[in-house]
């Protein structure tokens, strides 16, 4: 039926077909089922119980997974709509002229490549109201007696900010390789015409980048979305709520409660909402 | 010239004297530990607690008495717990002996993770090793469900109150007995700041964070006003019982106005730490501290630090903190480690074993042990005296006569009610919510709780 080449093609994307399927579609498709089922771990007697849509009614009216939705998103528009200004402003800078160009482009990759568990402890200490450098150079500007991890209305914000300072070099990284690529006939076209390099950014550079842009989003936010680890080292959650997103609160009902169908019924929510949020923000951004 | 038969019966005597100058040897326990299970290697899982340090320091006695050989295996609390549920539930069975914290002792029972040890100590004792009358019965009922005892303890922590006893002494202060001298002391440090002193010490520490840890201070300064979280009826009482919200607008009024910074996110080590440093005035935690408050080496309040049973509050309670940790057997143990198990809990738990790490010289050496038998000896006293820390060893022996868990939720269910509660008060703490509203979320999470695990 197919030729000796043909089958030599299947045989050899065999092992990474295994792969995707033990690795990533079983566990899916076991995380699924499992949201219809009440499984706790501590319960085995009780074993897996298929309740039908029960989880999801039971999560959907639950205040504490609203609040922590809620943080989730506020902290994915602020996290990359604030790092993809500051990424897209620094580009801009680097795809001009600037001395020692390879030297900052080299530099600034920099928080990207350590691992955020180093940097929430890190920065768990930066903010630390004793001892912290934060908390001593906003003293030198008068402010005295702050702890930001300790307090609800600042926690989360200052969370963000660390995920801003590590993941702004990603954002860099891309629409940099993105601009490298352009064409310069475009550019050389307006200037001769007299366009202002707010028309040539409007005009030209932003809708030429589109495609590195929407790339860039997605994977913030699907980053963002799922951010775990500064959070867990910084605050875990607290205080009280106020840096609980969905994946702190998945994680606690995961393995602190043991509670699977639970557990599974929020990854597979969020899981949506990250396919919700990449779509629209691809359709957005690359229409027309 | 000495005959033959003479030499054989100089040899016999020699040999005779040896062993009986060996038996009279401090080092050899009063109960003969059977060889029987020699070869036999146990798997042990723990946390990394002062009583791993000295547990470590005396086992080698142990495995040469016995022939039993044991492996520890040591993590985090938190690592431990997820390391021991995968194995419980994936029945692996690689671990024998467990580590039992007293308040997930319901949830293993309840699942069978854990066997009774009933069987084990009517049957399997070695006479004079282990004594359960050496153990005030509460410390025992903390690892027990429903009269069964599913673990032996080998530490048990009350509820203390730490203070500087520099500053109470330059201001004539007595040691607070009551929530209302607690409360006077702290006003009047707040007054002493405000002038200018002591600027960098809190007045009042303690566990703000919204870990279910916290629970236990939120529940045991609760008990203090008489108040527990569940009724009979296994309802939450938060909303009816009024005494919850005296409670807890003390507690929160504690940690936010006599507090440092951010307190909402405070944990237990946290608060040690700031004591340590000489930056708090006073606490009431687990009664654990002690040893390390007086170790020159680490702490800053050395010659500072005072030790009292926790205050009492207005229901002629004291401010509790009953925490218990013990060995359990795993119930996939095979039949011939099981008894083995056994024997090497009896030596863990036992109260000459307790005395022991009274008496290492410094590594793992701890005061805070739980056989009321040791903690009256002189051989105690003694010790903790040569390590300086005579007062703490008093300290110890009146938190564990105040010992009372009667207040606590022994449920399977802990884990997620303790987390829910402890979330609301440290989000009161931290100014998200109002006492009133913390009271209100925390009785319906724990009412929605325990509805769906089939209370009501």
């Amino acid at each position: 039926m197919f030729s000796a080449s043909k089958q030599l093609k299947y045989y050899l994307i065999l092992p990474s077909i295994i792969f995707l399927l033990v690795m990533v579609i079983v566990p899916l498709l076991y995380t699924i089922i499992l949201t219809f089922c009440n499984y706790d771990l501590t319960k085995p007697q009780q074993g897996i119980v298929f309740v039908g849509v029960n989880n999801y009614v039971a999560l959907f009216s639950n205040t504490r997974f609203w609040y922590a939705l809620f943080r989730s998103v506020y902290y994915v528009g602020f996290s990359i709509g604030v790092s993809f200004v500051i990424g897209f402003g620094v580009t801009l800078l680097l795809g001009g002229t600037v001395r020692f160009k390879s030297f900052y482009a080299t530099a600034l990759l920099i928080p990207m490549i350590m691992t955020p568990v180093i940097i929430g402890l890190g920065f768990r200490f930066m903010y630390h109201p004793d001892f912290g450098i934060l908390p001593y150079l906003f003293s030198l500007l008068g402010i005295k007696n702050i702890d930001l991890l300790g307090n609800s209305q600042w926690a989360l914000i200052s969370i963000i900010l660390t995920d801003i300072w590590q993941w702004t070099p990603f954002v860099i990284a891309v629409l940099y390789a993105g601009l490298g690529y352009l064409s310069r006939e475009p550019f050389e076209a307006a200037r001769i015409d007299g366009a202002s390099h707010f028309q040539v950014l409007r005009y030209i550079t932003i809708p030429l980048m589109r495609i590195p842009i929407a790339t860039v989003l997605v994977i913030r936010s699907m980053d963002a979305m799922r951010a775990f680890d500064k959070i867990f080292m910084m605050t875990r959650g607290g205080p009280g709520l106020a840096t609980e997103t969905l994946s702190i609160y998945s994680w606690r009902v995961a393995f602190a409660w043991f509670k699977m169908g639970d557990a599974s019924t929020m990854g597979i929510l969020m899981l949506l909402i990250i396919i919700a949020i990449s779509n629209i923000l691809v359709s957005i951004i690359t229409k027309g | 010239m000495v005959s033959k038969r003479d030499k054989k019966r100089l040899i016999c005597t020699a040999v005779t004297l040896i062993m009986i100058i060996m038996g009279s040897s401090p080092t050899l326990f009063a109960a003969e530990l059977p060889t029987k299970y020699k070869g036999v290697t146990l798997r042990v899982i723990e946390s990394e607690t002062t009583p791993l340090f000295a547990m470590k320091e005396l086992l080698p006695e142990f495995e040469k008495k016995t022939g039993i050989k044991v492996t520890v295996e040591v993590y985090d609390e938190v690592a431990v717990r997820d390391k021991m549920v995968l194995d419980f539930t994936s029945h692996t069975g690689l671990y024998d002996v467990s580590f039992l914290q007293w308040w997930f002792v319901p949830e293993y029972a309840q699942a069978g993770f854990i066997i009774p040890l009933d069987h084990l100590m009517e049957t399997k004792s070695i006479p004079g090793l282990l004594n359960l009358d050496d153990f005030l019965s509460p410390i025992l009922e903390g690892l027990q469900v429903g009269k069964v005892q599913y673990g032996i303890p080998y530490w048990y922590l009350g509820g203390m109150l730490y203070y500087r006893t520099d500053i109470f002494d330059k201001y004539g202060w007595a040691v607070p007995e009551t929530i209302a001298d607690t409360q006077e002391i702290l006003d009047k440090f707040k007054s002493i700041k405000k002038q200018g002193q002591y600027d960098k010490i809190a007045g009042w520490v303690g566990r703000g964070s919204k870990e279910f840890d916290s629970f236990g201070s939120i529940a045991g300064f609760a008990w203090a006003y008489g108040s527990k979280l569940l009724n009979d009826a296994m309802e939450p009482t938060l909303l009816s019982d009024p005494r919850w919200k005296q409670a807890m607008n003390k507690w929160v009024s504690f940690m936010k106005d006599h507090g440092p910074l951010g307190a909402g996110n405070m944990t237990w080590y946290d608060a040690y730490n700031l004591f340590m440093e000489g930056k708090a005035l006073m606490f009431t935690e687990t009664s654990d501290y002690g040893a390390d408050f007086t170790n020159p080496q680490i702490s800053k309040v050395t010659d500072k630090a005072g030790f009292a049973v926790g205050p009492k509050g207005p229901a002629g309670n004291h401010i509790q903190w009953f925490y218990s940790e013990g060995f359990g057997i795993n119930s996939d143990i095979s039949r011939q480690k099981k008894e083995a198990a056994w024997l090497f809990i009896q030596w863990r738990c036992s109260s000459e074993t307790q005395l022991k790490e009274a008496q290492l010289k410094k590594v793992g050496r701890r005061f805070d042990l739980c056989s009321s038998k040791v903690l009256q000896s002189v051989q105690y006293m003694e010790a903790a005296r040569k390590a300086g820390a005579e007062d703490y060893a008093k300290g110890i022996l009146e938190t564990i006569k105040a010992a009372d868990p009667s207040y606590w939720p022994s449920i399977p269910e802990f884990a997620e009610v303790a987390e829910s509660v402890a979330t609301q008060f440290s989000g009161a703490i931290a100014e998200m919510n109002t006492v009133k509203d913390a009271l209100k979320n925390a009785n319906d999470d724990v009412y929605r709780i325990l509805e769906k695990a089939g209370y009501y």
